[in-house]
């Protein structure tokens, strides 16, 4: 886990990038290897619990990183790991999470399974429920494919 | 996680404690195995569960399905956002 130093492969477009925003200590910006979502997500939130009380955020800032973190690692790179680059935004009381791979095209707004909630859970499918959840408690969920990058911008309050 | 189990009669009752994430989660399948077999009911006590995802609402349908129709069970003390997501994902129906 690394301070972003160097901007050569990032998205260059920077209303998707926070690195004009280095330096501000509102702002997290890391990068990471896909492999260990668990590592990168207790930072997100170790930084997130450092600026809020609100339980309720921290609770659906974590499920969110959680479920999308948990999805790279699992399915983006076909050929082993790869770069994670999570930033997490706070300024102004909010807090908003964006993350970045480089691995095969998932807007999880349209290409994801959707559960049936309504089945009897004897008859559920197992699995899906994780966007779906992102999707029903953030405030806000956004996707660009920007060139190589999928980027989720996921805002919780 | 922590769990600790009490038998009573045909209920098991099974206390939580800890994240039941992607970490939790195996840790959780493994506590449970088996614990349906013979049971009427086996009663998941969430008061110390902090925090469930998508990886743990697995471990819990894999628990449902797994007792099938003969064994009961609910979900007792899931409170704030963790009973939100069990109802969010249709498994409120587990929720006592």
């Amino acid at each position: 886990m690394t301070p972003v130093e160097d901007a050569s492969d990032w998205p260059d477009d920077p209303a998707t990038t926070t690195l004009h925003l280095k330096g501000s200590p509102d702002v997290l910006d890391i990068r990471a290897e896909a492999d260990d979502p668990q590592k990168i997500l207790e930072d997100l939130c170790a930084f997130a619990e450092s600026k809020t009380s609100d339980e309720r955020a921290l609770y659906v800032f974590r499920l969110v990183c959680d479920e999308f973190l948990v999805n790279i690692a699992s399915y983006a790179y076909e050929e082993g790991n790869g770069p994670v680059y999570a930033a997490v935004d706070t300024r102004s009381g909010g807090l908003k999470v964006i993350l970045r791979d480089r691995g095969v095209a998932f807007n999880p707004l349209e290409d994801a399974a959707v559960p049936d909630v309504d089945a009897p859970l004897h008859e559920r499918e197992i699995g899906g429920c994780g966007i779906m959840l992102s999707k029903e408690f953030a405030k806000s969920l956004e996707y660009l494919r920007i060139g190589e990058w999928n980027v989720t911008i996921a805002t919780i309050v | 996680m922590e769990f600790d189990k009490t038998v009573n009669g045909k209920t098991t009752t099974v206390k939580a404690i800890g994240k039941l994430d992607s970490v939790g989660a195996p840790e959780f399948t493994q506590a449970m195995d088996g614990i349906a077999n013979g049971m009427d009911a086996v009663v998941l006590d969430f008061a110390g569960v902090s925090y469930i995802s998508s990886a743990g609402l697995r471990s819990v349908l894999k628990l449902v399905m797994g007792a099938g129709k003969s064994t009961k069970i609910s979900i007792v003390n899931a409170d704030g956002m963790t009973a939100e997501v069990f109802k969010t994902a249709g498994f409120g129906s587990l929720l006592s």
